[in-house]
């Protein structure tokens, strides 16, 4: 995605996840999931974020 | 129609243009940008103490990704097809050192190279679902680089106002 000149843009930083070293692969398959959430969270943020006044202000 | 032009611009123009002005005219489309950031805080003060991360987002957000990241060392995996090599050229204009690998092929031998990369500083620029895709569906190895390595992922995403997304395997 490149935006065009002159767009609005947001970068969201989630929440750090960190993976233990002895899981197993039924665990492994919980954290492939925690990812591809927290970032759909992480670009859901940045999207709503586009519109909040507050942050503009600034 | 600016839109319409604009699309047909990145096209066409920019990929024959070829990798050091496809980096200097980032740059300045960067330089247009109002930008705001969400949730920085964080990994600044975990940086300043060194800590190394993985850094994880869609491939889509690939281009802008290279403004976003926090520190100074950074690698990532492209593979040996050349479809990479246009991207890959681009992020070393930006300091950005890539690790030769692929995920599909030899997956065990690239997660070793991004692993020595970790022992030497580096952090980690991870797309979970690219580049092959389905878009915005995490693969299992960024999980495993994260588990192997010790790093902790850092989820990222961004939005734009007024953006067009890439025909896929452009520049997207």
């Amino acid at each position: 995605m490149i935006p065009m000149p002159f767009s609005k843009v947001v970068f969201c930083y989630g929440e750090s996840i960190r993976v233990p070293r002895d899981v197993d692969d039924a665990e492994l398959e919980r954290y492939r999931m925690m990812v591809e959430d927290a970032l759909a969270l992480a670009s859901r943020r940045a999207h709503e974020a586009l519109t909040e006044d507050a942050i503009w202000k600034a | 129609m600016a839109k319409t032009v604009w699309r047909a611009f990145k096209q066409k123009v920019l990929l024959a243009l070829g990798p050091l002005p496809l980096a200097v005219f980032l740059r300045g489309l960067y330089a247009t940008l109002r930008v705001r950031t969400i949730g920085r805080e964080g990994l600044e003060s975990y940086k300043a103490e060194d800590g190394q991360y993985i850094m994880a987002f869609w491939h889509g957000d690939l281009l802008l990704m290279v403004f976003a990241y926090i520190g100074s060392r950074l690698t990532f995996l492209v593979s040996w097809h050349r479809d990479g090599e246009l991207v890959t050229r681009v992020m070393r204009y930006f300091g950005m050192n890539p690790t030769r690998g692929s995920s599909t092929r030899g997956g065990i031998r690239a997660l070793h190279a991004l692993l020595r990369k970790v022992r030497e500083g580096y952090d980690v620029a991870f797309t979970p679902d690219g580049p092959k895709g389905p878009a915005r569906q995490a693969q299992i190895g960024v999980v495993q680089t994260a588990r192997l390595s010790g790093l902790p992922i850092v989820p990222f995403g961004v939005a734009a106002l007024k953006k067009k997304t890439c025909v896929h395997g452009t520049l997207s």
